[in-house]
């Protein structure tokens, strides 16, 4: 009886435990695979470097890629806060007024959908500074999804509770802060997750076009550096820092997610009651 | 007169030219229990959102009369089908919310909203999350806060059709007490007829397409209630009759 009770449970801590042993396993695997094949073929390093050749690299140019790493993480977090600041308040003007939002979401679908490879070359002309150029390609990339998640989750408030506030004389700014914010939060989270991992795309993308100039430089210049000057093991190591950036960004979100939703939100709470 | 809501001939056409009500008449008194019963798309819910404003009649009018309630408060609260609380809120906070649009601070609110929760048999739920609930419960945290605003007229749009029947009868008893206790109106959806009966002393049963009233009917029984009632011959024999008023409608209305 007793361990025929304890067996689904059993069950479930081993799939759990499963759910991270595997994916580092394989990740293992395929990190000494690259390291054997590498030294087995005796590929030269200017082509594909061994993993251990990469982590030398980094640790002896860990100086100067820092400064680098530090730029393109000031880019990226600069573009989401202005993602986050400029895409609510957006969002909240479209909410308070649907002849606003049928005047300006065209233009923020037209700044979506071009490349920005293609705008980068000309907010360099126009902007002199080119971390200020930057920052604002960063946004462009950035922006749209906590823009349009925002707006789709202030329209979204349950209608009888709309009516309710109506009922109780709400006034505008407590229908806003009480009703209205808090609908649209789930959303406006799975925007800022999204809008994450697009600014840093967003900032390695725009330094990529502006090329290595300007007396600051981030990761993407660095990779571009490096490669004219056929140093594959360095490129390997900014593309790291970049990559770990992104994961970064990534699991800060979810634990913001977490923290705000986990409580009332089915996104976070999981199949409940 | 002095009938606390006084409607009279009302109509109501919505903007895609569905008639919804036609040529409603109702009179209830203070302190009156009134169910609204009809089959669903007869309009009882276009009706009850009228009584509280949501919507505008289109043809005749309301009159609600002037009864004590909290002042600065809207004097009739609202219950829905759903138990529509704020998910990311508290069972507190749900129900410190009237108080809360009307300017009281949490400090303010706080012995009247726990006297509330105590008062549905909520004592110590005060910190939970709505997700955390029953639906019996939650139910039990929208009539608290419908209460919250002291209001003289309750208006409730099938609010237990969602429950089983056993949580179902507790909270018929339950409201039962707490109207008596408060000596609140009460204008009740349903389409259930044993809901109907066991509750209120006047029902008004409504057809569809367009909605009207097509009889209305007093129950003969003394409050309070109690299962003594729901298991008598009486209470059949009223069910009986309701029922048949009510296909009588819809007959009449094909």
């Amino acid at each position: 009886m007793g361990r025929a009770a304890q067996e689904p449970s059993a069950g479930n801590l081993s799939a759990g435990r499963a759910a991270v042993v595997l994916p580092v396993l394989v990740f293992v695997a395929a990190v000494l695979g690259w390291e054997a094949l590498v030294r087995i073929a005796q590929i030269p390093h200017y082509i594909l470097p061994a993993p251990s050749l990469i982590l030398t690299t980094l640790w002896e140019n860990f100086g100067s890629l820092a400064h680098s790493w530090w730029f393109t993480i000031k880019i990226t977090f600069g573009a989401l806060l202005l993602s986050a600041v400029l895409g609510v308040a957006l969002a909240a003007l479209f909410a308070m007024s649907p002849w606003i939002e049928r005047s300006l979401f065209p233009f923020a679908v037209v700044l979506q959908v071009t490349p920005i490879v293609a705008i980068a070359p000309l907010i360099l002309i126009y902007v002199d500074s080119t971390t200020a150029a930057l920052l604002i390609c960063a946004w462009i990339v950035a922006f749209f999804p906590v823009l349009s998640n925002t707006a789709i989750g202030l329209r979204s408030a349950d209608p009888n509770l709309r009516d309710l506030f109506t009922m109780y004389r709400a006034t505008r700014w407590q229908r806003l802060r009480l009703l209205l914010a808090p609908s649209a939060l789930p959303y406006f989270i799975a925007g800022l997750k999204v809008a994450g991992g697009l600014s840093l795309i967003g900032a390695v993308v725009a330094e990529f076009t502006a090329g290595a100039a300007g007396r600051e430089t981030g990761l993407a210049s660095r990779i571009l550096e490096a490669s004219f000057r056929t140093e594959v093991p360095k490129m390997f190591a900014a593309l790291l820092l970049v990559s770990f950036t992104g994961i970064a960004i990534f699991l800060l979100f979810n634990l913001l997610a977490r923290r705000l939703l986990g409580r009332w939100h089915e996104s976070e709470t999981g199949p409940g009651r | 007169m002095d009938a606390a809501i006084a409607i009279e001939r009302m109509g109501k056409r919505f903007a895609n030219a569905t008639q919804a009500l036609a040529d409603v008449s109702l009179t209830v008194q203070a302190g009156e229990f009134v169910a609204i019963l009809g089959p669903s798309g007869c309009g009882k819910s276009t009706l009850l959102r009228a009584v509280a404003g949501l919507e505008a009649p289109t043809e005749g009018g309301i009159r609600l009369a002037e009864q004590a309630h909290e002042p600065g408060m809207p004097p009739t609260s609202f219950v829905f089908q759903e138990p529509t609380l704020m998910p990311w809120a508290t069972v507190f906070e749900n129900v410190w919310l009237p108080l809360r649009l009307a300017g009281r601070s949490r400090g303010q609110a706080r012995e009247q909203v726990h006297a509330l929760l105590r008062g549905v048999g909520l004592d110590g739920f005060d910190a939970a999350y709505p997700r955390e609930l029953s639906g019996g419960m939650k139910m039990r945290v929208s009539i608290a806060r419908a209460l919250a605003s002291g209001p003289w007229l309750l208006l409730m749009d099938e609010p237990f059709a969602a429950l089983d029947e056993i949580t179902r009868n507790r909270l018929n008893d339950d409201l039962l007490l707490w109207w008596q206790a408060r000596g609140l109106t009460a204008l009740f959806v349903t389409h259930s007829v044993f809901e109907a009966v066991y509750l209120s002393r006047r029902i008004v049963v409504m057809s569809a397409r367009p909605g009207r009233v097509v009889a209305e009917l007093t129950v003969d029984e003394p409050y309070p209630r109690s299962d003594e009632f729901r298991t008598s011959q009486r209470y059949a024999l009223m069910c009986s009759r309701v029922s048949n008023a009510l296909r009588a409608g819809e007959q009449e209305a094909g």
